[in-house]
């Protein structure tokens, strides 16, 4: 045990000599790809044996990995999609959102945009509690990320006979959604039955069985993440942990290769979506993990599994 | 405030030309990572009237990619009619997908620390992916291949120009073709916009060039995989029951699989060792060139040609065009004597039930990756996605026009009309013709229904030291396996390297189908609906078939390889939502679950 300490003593240095590069290169705003990283190139070519083991996750020598592979990574913003868009033939419909604003569907929710949508109503007391909390963290979370400007988010009633702008005015002051102007944009919109309806379907929220889809209760707990300008579109279950819906929406609507994979590399090796930051306040031996020697339940020592390190909803 | 800033831009940008609009907007996205990218801004505070007046009905603006898309004009009857575009079927001669070339054999052509992703072979290392005391078989030097994932123009119906995704530009990509026991180092360079991940679909390989979903090759980015093309071990001999004959590889990535494979990332890879070498050489079964993969596949056009697909489909995406290697309904001329052909259902989310026009039964010699131990007969064939029947058609006495058909009825995504056993049937749809020519030509093939082909090493109930369950459920428009959701850095299952373990797998979603693939190793089955397998489900297996309401027993080995590794539903549309679980293979036994023991990002 003792001789394991003594290593995450000696890599910790390591770290902090990476990190310490690594700040000083965001610092100076060039994240653009460092081709052959030296200390990549020399540990390939050391004996095998005296190679860390890079894929064991949250290990000191995972975290090693991790910073050079985010240090390589490009952050120049991508550029847009040119050809034709998915949202192409989304339906230009109406909603008006919990503040009595009129949106179009197509030209003011997706249009050049990025933009989380999910389906509640006021009176669920099935999933909508938890997709709604989901979709606030997300709003705290993201808004940083992306700055408040550059996202938001859809939330539309699928009871629009009793969800009306009073009784969403209503829902959004119960969550205390707040008009932060860090926080990016967050709209409970209602519509006419017709137009919720075409909306649901061209986002894919409705089940196959006419019986489940007229099932409210049974109705679709997902995220759906749109980045018109990437063209890009994906769907994850509200239900999955915080950490991975965050990431989820990073990879989809990124605008760089930078924002788009190191937080998945992050949680992929082990380490919480904020390791890499943390590093700043040189909590290095804070933000690698412990493992047993056979590498089985290794500990991640920063953060919950839950996800509840990231900042909880607007109140 | 902050808020303002950007607005005033744009007012700014709003003088100035397009083409200045682009660059400085770019410029000013690049100086600060909190621009706004694009889209009007909305007022957070508004007044309670309305600020956007009622739109009338929006035009949809296709925007072609074929400068002029060419539906042709009405053909003479007969011809197909696939949304936009009529052809006339079986004109178009099948396309055979060309052989991989190897870029070196047993020195690298590689300069350690030149792959982003780099695992193989400069960081590839035993210890990270092997259990102690099992090592593998090998024979052969390293092969090393290297492939450029690209768009590229191809036609899947005459005339009309389809952007897709290759591996090295090809649809299907290039066949691998090579030895159990050499192993193969795969560079995949990834020249598309999007993130890929590669997996060779039956193959027995490490953790980290399994494919995984989340590890990624980058766009513009490069990864090594590092197939060992091994066999595993059994009582200390290498169990050369495993050795893989039919593997396909195919995009693997989160979120975008279904995407990726529908614009094209598929290919063979076809291996020989001693055993079906022999078969080959003492004309047991057909050789080159009468070994011929089929990868069959639907798909559907837009009206510029371009693929149609819908990414906000979840439940699994339907084609209408009828596909063999690439080609909307292509034909193949054949000599009167027996081939053999690989046939790989590679769609989406189309279930298959194939026959022959001429009324004559398959001889099939193998299911999925593996031979069977016998040569069965069978009139027709189900094939879910991912699987694949390795056949004999014997053309000697067809008549001159032999169609390859489905007939199985499904409507949408959901999976077949009916049960497993009580399928609906449809007027047959034809996806290739044979044209037999000539007379008979010697023909030494002597493979007949009975023939023995590869030893089966059945596992024995009683090996099994664990039995885990698994259900399948459809939750709120979501898939769960156990009631729980994949998370990326959880091992649900944690098998003990060398032992067997019995496997429940259970379909409790409301009537949908679900293919569930495996990886690692190949599972044989205990029980398949209360009942004892289908004969050619009876062997080895890498996809099982649940039907709605479905219950698969199965038994597997874990064998050489730590983990994790997934298994999942492969309608590729299901899995992007995440229908899928982690397995992962420990030295010692491990209560699960737990976080996985390893990442290659």
């Amino acid at each position: 045990m003792s001789s394991t300490n003594g290593t995450h003593k000696q890599t910790g240095v390591m770290f902090r000599i990476e990190v310490a590069l690594l700040l000083s290169i965001v610092g100076a705003g060039v994240w653009m790809g460092l081709p052959g990283c030296s200390s990549t190139v020399s540990d390939v070519r050391k004996p095998l044996q005296e190679r860390p083991v890079t894929g064991q996750f949250g290990t000191p020598a995972a975290f090693e990995h991790l910073v050079q592979r985010t240090r390589q990574m490009d952050a120049r913003p991508l550029q847009s999609s040119t050809g034709p868009r998915v949202s192409d033939n989304f339906p230009d419909v109406v909603l008006t959102n919990h503040r009595d604003q009129k949106l179009r569907f197509r030209s003011d929710l997706v249009r050049d945009r990025i933009a989380c949508f999910a389906m509640f109503y006021t009176r669920c007391t099935g999933s909508c509690p938890g997709t709604m909390s989901k979709v606030l963290a997300l709003r705290r979370s993201l808004s940083e990320e992306f700055g408040a400007e550059n996202l938001h988010f859809v939330c539309i009633t699928l009871d629009p006979e009793f969800d009306n702008v009073d009784a969403l005015q209503k829902y959004a002051a119960t969550l205390n959604i707040s008009d932060s102007p860090d926080l990016a944009d967050i709209h409970l919109c209602t519509g006419t039955k017709e137009d919720i309806d075409a909306v649901r379907r061209t986002l894919g929220m409705y089940d196959l069985d006419p019986e489940v889809d007229a099932d409210r209760s049974q109705h679709a707990a997902m995220l759906v993440t749109g980045n018109d300008r990437f063209n890009r579109w994906a769907a994850s279950p509200s239900g999955l942990k915080l950490v991975d819906l965050h990431e989820t929406v990073l990879r989809i609507a990124g605008q760089s290769e930078r924002q788009r994979f190191a937080t998945r590399f992050a949680r992929d090796s082990g380490f919480s979506l904020t390791a890499l930051k943390e590093a700043e306040s040189s909590a290095l031996s804070h933000a690698c993990c412990e493992s047993k020697a056979d590498g089985d339940s290794g500990k991640c020592c920063t953060k919950p599994e839950d996800g509840s390190e990231l900042p909880k909803a607007a109140n | 405030m902050a808020r303002n800033a950007p607005k005033s831009r744009r007012q700014l940008l709003r003088l100035t030309g397009t083409a200045a609009l682009a660059t400085t907007a770019a410029a000013a996205i690049a100086q600060d990572p909190k621009t706004r990218t694009g889209g009007p801004s909305i007022p957070k505070t508004g007044p309670r009237t309305p600020t956007i007046p009622k739109p009338g009905v929006a035009p949809i603006t296709p925007r072609p990619i074929n400068p002029t898309p060419t539906p042709r004009p009405p053909g003479p009857v007969g011809d197909t009619i696939a949304g936009p575009f009529r052809y006339t079927p079986f004109t178009v001669e099948l396309p055979i997908p060309q052989e991989a070339q190897p870029v070196g054999i047993g020195t690298s052509p590689y300069t350690p620390g030149d792959c982003f992703h780099g695992i193989a072979p400069e960081f590839f290392d035993r210890r990270s992916a092997e259990s102690h005391g099992l090592p593998w078989f090998q024979t052969g030097p390293e092969k090393y291949y290297e492939f450029r994932m690209q768009q590229a123009l191809h036609e899947i119906i005459p005339g009309v120009k389809t952007p897709v995704y290759g591996y090295d530009s090809t649809f299907p990509g290039k066949t691998i073709r090579s030895r159990v026991g050499q192993p193969i180092v795969a560079r995949f360079w990834n020249d598309l916009h999007v993130e890929t991940s590669i997996h060779m679909h039956g193959a027995h390989t490490p953790s980290h060039s399994d494919g995984s979903p989340q590890f990624y090759v980058l766009p513009g980015r490069a990864r090594d995989y590092y197939y060992p093309m091994s066999v595993p071990m059994l009582n200390g001999q290498p169990d050369f029951s495993e050795s893989p004959s039919t593997m396909w590889f195919h995009d693997h990535a989160m979120d975008i699989t279904s995407h990726n494979v529908w614009q094209g990332m598929c290919a063979f890879c076809l291996l020989t060792d001693d055993i079906e070498q022999d078969l080959i050489d003492t004309h047991v079964l057909p050789g080159d060139p009468y070994d011929i993969p089929l990868c069959l596949q639907d798909r559907k056009l837009n009206p510029d040609g371009t693929m149609a697909f819908n990414p906000l489909d979840f439940n699994g995406t339907l084609g209408n065009i009828w596909m063999v290697n690439g080609k909307a309904q292509p034909v193949l001329k054949v000599q009167r004597r027996k081939y053999r052909f690989r046939i790989l259902n590679g769609s989406n989310a189309r279930f298959m039930e194939l026959q022959l026009s001429s009324g004559q039964p398959f001889l099939r010699i193998g299911k999925d990756t593996w031979l069977f131990p016998r040569a069965i007969q069978q009139q027709t064939m189900m094939l879910s996605m991912a699987q694949r029947a390795d056949v004999i058609i014997d053309f000697t006495d067809a008549p001159n026009e032999v169609y390859l058909e489905n007939i199985l009825a499904q409507d949408s995504g959901r999976g077949p009309n009916g049960r497993f056993d009580r399928r609906v049937h449809q007027a047959p749809m034809r996806f290739l013709k044979f044209v037999v020519e000539g007379d008979p030509v010697p023909d030494a093939t002597s493979v007949d229904v009975g023939t023995a082909l590869r030893p089966h090493e059945p596992i024995n109930p009683a090996e099994a030291v664990v039995t885990r369950t698994f259900d399948f459920h459809r939750r709120n428009g979501a898939w769960q396996i156990n009631n729980q959701f994949f998370d990326p850095t959880v091992a649900n299952a944690t098998p003990t390297l060398g032992t067997v373990e019995k496997w429940i797998l259970r379909n409790n979603s409301g009537g949908w189908w679900h293919p569930i693939h495996i990886h690692l190793e190949s599972h044989q089955l205990l029980s398949f609906n209360g009942g004892p397998p289908p004969i050619e489900f009876s062997w080895k297996n890498d996809t099982t078939i649940l039907d709605g309401g479905g219950v698969a027993e199965i038994l597997m080995r874990f064998r050489t390889f730590k983990g994790p590794f997934v298994f999942h539903c492969h309608n590729n549309d299901h899995e992007d939502m995440r229908m899928m679980f982690h397995f992962d293979p420990r030295t010692t036994p491990t209560q699960s679950p737990t976080l996985i023991q390893a990442s290659y990002p």
